[in-house]
């Protein structure tokens, strides 16, 4: 089991990048009438952005509707 | 060398949407932009004698009257500027720097540390945090500048034109003795932002700050040919090299927690967390005060007292544990987890310890190292049998494996819990 794990994962080591739970940076914070903010982390698992006529990705990133509701930030 | 830091009240306090923005300082709640200024004014403190506020009456009347945060010197200069827009928030830090007459670093109050920053660096002519080169927030914004402004600071031009690229500095830490940059740093910001104040509502003006303060700066010490000493040498645009609560302290050292990360409910438990672990008697005080200054505010933790009594032994085996020691620990999966096949797939599905929400996610990439940790492993044993493969290696410095696997499998304990670890 360990040898196949170890096998599939070589590869992916190589090439992705360690998934880390906290990210920040900035990356824009409006475009056009959108509001929104990036969750960089792949653990984060927001709804994708649905605002009508929004952009969803920006720089292979996922692109979340923003909204100043404190429960709603990076998941719901 | 003394510390500054600098708190213009109105961004804070102005009502926004905008996530770049300042309002509540950034964070997802206001309770921890001030657990943030906090932190950071102590961990500062453990280091250096003197650790100063800049700030404006408002300010002081927060921070030192009310919440009694131990800055050794209160300033108050930034009612200066009141008129400016409250979307304007480097613009305290502009007017911070150019009012110091000693060299000095200035610390933006989301930046922490757990040892005294390098003296070849701050005693340098100019340093800062990183270098940024072609981070993706400054294109669109400064496309909108360059189209709608009615002047752009020509320093900003020539560096487009020679460099080719954008370059700017991040300034979580700033500073040095060349006391003359500052001041034309400031001379020129006001400019661009004098002359074309009647065109901010076209741009991002929250992206404009960080052009203002850490693209002109870079640019205008370019024109100077002032050298830029950095504190670390190559961050990516995600700063995930700077919010590294989960490898405190044995590997690091420097705690900034940047951008959205402020929006990150992992990133505000760590703050709470460790300054309620590093400073006890000053978190329950600090409470007391914000309940008595803000009476109909909650000020109740948003996380458990049993998620910080495990993180809090997690800080104890940190805090006697080498690197090395982590590298030869047993780590498992946590027994409330659970890895679920779905026809050619894994996954795995827990609850988040800090709020309970069910969690699925696709065992894949990086993920996958997950599954070896299903039976009790140390990371030595998965390191050594990655590194048996010599083509593996070709590709992969020894060092910097061994780094990420121990930064990923604590973060996987410290912020997920979906590793566990018998102390």
């Amino acid at each position: 089991m360990k040898k196949e794990i170890l096998k599939q994962i070589k590869a992916t080591v190589l090439s992705k990048k360690e998934t880390q739970t906290i990210v920040g940076g900035y990356n824009g914070s409006f475009t056009g009438n959108c509001s929104f903010i990036i969750c960089g982390g792949q653990q984060n698992t927001a709804g994708w952005a649905s605002k009508p006529g929004c952009p969803t990705t920006s720089s292979g990133r996922r692109l979340y509707v923003y909204r100043p509701n404190p429960s709603l930030f990076c998941w719901q | 060398m003394k510390i500054i830091q600098s708190y213009w009240s109105k961004p804070s306090l102005q009502q926004s949407e905008d996530p770049n923005s300042r309002f509540k300082g950034g964070w997802l709640h206001q309770k921890y932009s001030f657990y943030s200024q906090a932190l950071s004014c102590l961990s500062f403190k453990e280091f250096y004698a003197d650790v100063e506020l800049y700030t404006d009456q408002k300010g002081k009347e927060l921070f030192i009257d009310a919440l009694h945060i131990p800055y050794t010197k209160t300033h108050i200069t930034l009612d200066a500027i009141d008129s400016y827009d409250s979307k304007l928030w480097a613009l305290g830090k502009i007017m911070t720097y150019a009012a110091q007459n000693t060299p000095f670093i200035h610390a933006d109050s989301d930046v922490y540390i757990w040892e005294k920053l390098p003296e070849g660096l701050t005693s340098s002519r100019l340093f800062s945090q990183n270098l940024e080169i072609n981070f993706p927030a400054y294109q669109s914004a400064l496309d909108d500048i360059l189209k709608h402004f009615d002047w752009v600071p020509t320093e900003i031009i020539n560096a487009l034109y020679i460099n080719k690229e954008i370059h700017a500095f991040n300034a979580g830490i700033i500073g040095g003795h060349d006391l003359d940059f500052f001041q034309l740093l400031k001379e020129r910001v006001f400019k661009f932002i004098d002359v074309n104040s009647h065109l901010l509502h076209q741009i991002d003006v929250g992206i404009f700050n960080t052009i203002f303060e850490q693209q002109l700066g870079y640019a205008i010490a370019q024109k100077k040919q002032i050298p830029v000493q950095y504190y670390l040498d190559h961050v990516d645009s995600d700063f995930s090299q700077v919010i590294n609560f989960h490898t405190v302290p044995f590997k690091s050292k420097y705690v900034h927690c940047i951008g959205y990360a402020k929006k990150s409910i992992f990133a505000c438990e760590q703050l709470e967390a460790r300054f309620k672990y590093h400073y006890p008697d000053f978190y329950l005080q600090l409470n007391q005060n914000l309940k008595t200054h803000f009476p109909n505010d909650n000020f109740e933790s948003d996380f458990s007292n049993q998620r910080f009594e495990y993180l809090f032994t997690i800080y104890d085996w940190l805090n006697q544990t080498s690197l090395d020691g982590i590298f030869n620990t047993q780590f498992q999966l946590n027994s409330s987890v659970e890895v679920l096949q779905e026809n050619d797939s894994y996954y795995l599905q827990y609850s988040l310890p800090q709020n309970g929400v069910l969690q699925k996610e696709e065992l894949k990439d990086w993920l996958a190292i997950l599954l070896y940790f299903e039976e009790p492993t140390t990371i030595k044993e998965l390191y050594d049998e990655l590194c048996e493969d010599e083509d593996f290696l070709k590709e992969m410095n020894k060092n910097e494996l061994k780094n990420k696997l121990i930064s990923f499998v604590m973060d996987k304990l410290l912020l997920l819990e979906i590793l566990t670890v018998h102390l």
